[in-house]
């Protein structure tokens, strides 16, 4: 038998042909992490989820979420994606490039139902089936279907006439319970061990007791954070209106301050640092140690803050120049094409 | 328009012996078909790694790779769906139907150990917070915040 014949009589499954079950033609598919929550609240077994898009205020646009509609009561929960630039699966024996993973998160309806009252029950009271909105359809059947109107109080007067009820936006009100629920999502970030100071730090670095006595991260950086997270589902106005309520300086100036205290304190210390590293070995250790967060923490900062830092620094000697220089020809000037 | 998810969700509680095996890559491929995993990919998983017991290695085109075998986080289960009849896209309603469950996962990590600092698993723990944003607030809270701020 020659050789050629006990290959063709022993059909070897060649790995590199395409196998004949649609190797080419595979729809698109999709990993879902679905909430556990929500499918408790599945009552029969023909309810279907769906996905549908409605306004997302933080997104000033619309998103996706997913809705389930059933007679004991309907559930929103929003769909996030998760993503990062190079990922993809292998699902059994098949590729599939779309590395993202889609998970149902909670979201207080609240949140989608404060962008319609803002917009249209600034001024005067208004029930919420009579909110329309020309460009968004979906608008009216959001605030009818999944918005829980009991929860709006928190942001709303509500005036009740016979069986209607009629919202009017409460700034003020509001703000306070966006600040609630700040501090809610502090404690959650808090309770979770999130890790929210300015500087980028290892996860698997793990403090000593002793170090998490110095409080390194600050309660502004956790409030920042949360505010950010909450600002995530808020119109942009509202979300300023919020980082003005709640007084929290901006990243900048925070660095700023910190840096110029730092400064400060520094002065005094440099020397000694040098010799100690210099000197004992386990000192130097621990100075490496410091010195190589304070490395980390001023690269960081470096390229964000140069502007602000000098222009604070250099006002009065600008000033000064600015007044010598009145009247002078711009040295620019000099190499114009004439 | 909506996209249904075209399958009774409550299957999704009942675990099924065979469940999907999911590799997460550390890499962009261009492309969805079918690809012999078993033979090219699974038989070079080894796991004698000398970190630690749990870190299994194995290489995509030549680039080491260092794999940890993770569960789908709790209060969530993890489905495969898949689009029906794209081509029809626009026309009809689009469906998604379900492949497979499962509840773990490898990742894999590109020279890296997998750890904490991953994305995905940093990403995993910010999801908890989100409960702590849709807890309902009481009307005392809200006064109370009001009478502190100034």
């Amino acid at each position: 038998m020659s050789k050629k014949a006990t290959r063709s009589t022993q059909p070897k499954p060649d790995p590199d042909a395409p196998e004949k079950h649609g190797s080419e033609v595979v729809a698109p598919k999709k990993v879902f992490y679905i909430s556990e929550n929500l499918i408790n609240n599945v009552e029969g077994e023909e309810e279907l989820l769906h996905l549908e898009r409605f306004f997302h205020p933080g997104k000033g646009r619309d998103a996706l979420f997913v809705t389930l509609e059933q007679e004991k009561g309907n559930h929103i929960m929003e769909l996030v994606e998760y993503s990062e630039p190079r990922r993809s699966w292998l699902i059994d024996s098949e590729v599939c490039s779309n590395g993202r993973i889609y998970m149902t998160t909670p979201v207080d309806t609240t949140f989608l139902a404060l962008h319609y009252l803002r917009k249209y029950c600034a001024q005067r009271a208004m029930s919420l089936d009579s909110i329309h909105d020309d460009q968004d359809a979906s608008a009216n059947r959001l605030l009818m279907k999944f918005v829980n109107a009991d929860h709006l109080k928190c942001v709303a007067d509500v005036k009740v006439s016979g069986n209607t009820k009629f919202y009017k936006y409460n700034a003020e009100r509001t703000k306070a319970w966006l600040a609630v629920k700040t501090r809610k999502v502090v404690d959650a970030l808090k309770e979770n061990n999130v890790y929210c100071g300015t500087s980028a730090q290892s996860q698997n670095f793990v403090r000593s007791e002793k170090h998490s006595d110095e409080n390194t991260v600050n309660e502004t950086d956790y409030l920042r954070m949360a505010c950010d997270y909450v600002g995530r589902y808020l119109d942009v106005e509202l979300y300023d209106e919020l980082v003005r309520y709640l007084k929290i300086p901006t990243e900048i100036q925070a660095l700023a301050e910190d840096q110029a205290q730092k400064r400060k304190s520094e002065q005094a210390q440099t020397n000694n640092s040098k010799k100690i590293k210099l000197n004992s070995g386990q000192d130097a250790s621990s100075g490496l140690l410091d010195s190589s967060i304070d490395d980390a923490k001023e690269s960081i900062t470096s390229p964000t803050i140069p502007t602000p830092l000098k222009e604070r620094t250099l006002t009065a000697k600008e000033k000064a120049l600015a007044k010598g220089a009145k009247g002078s020809m711009s040295i620019s000037s000099f190499f114009k094409v004439k | 328009m909506s996209i249904t998810l075209d399958f009774n969700i409550k299957k999704l509680n009942r675990n099924t012996s065979k469940g999907l095996h999911l590799h997460y890559l550390p890499a962009k491929i261009d492309g969805d078909a079918h690809a012999n995993v078993d033979t090219y990919f699974n038989n070079y998983t080894r796991s004698e790694h000398p970190f630690e017991g749990r870190v299994s290695t194995n290489a995509l085109r030549g680039y080491p790779l260092l794999g940890e075998q993770i569960g789908v986080p709790d209060g969530f289960k993890a489905a495969v769906l898949q689009e029906t009849r794209q081509s029809m896209r626009g026309l009809t309603a689009r469906q998604l139907r379900l492949t497979g469950t499962f509840d773990k996962l490898m990742f894999w990590n590109y020279d890296r150990l997998p750890s904490n600092s991953d994305c995905y698993r940093q990403a995993m723990k910010m999801i908890k917070v989100s409960d702590a944003l849709t807890v309902p607030v009481d009307d005392d809270e809200i006064k109370r915040q009001t009478e502190d701020h100034v």
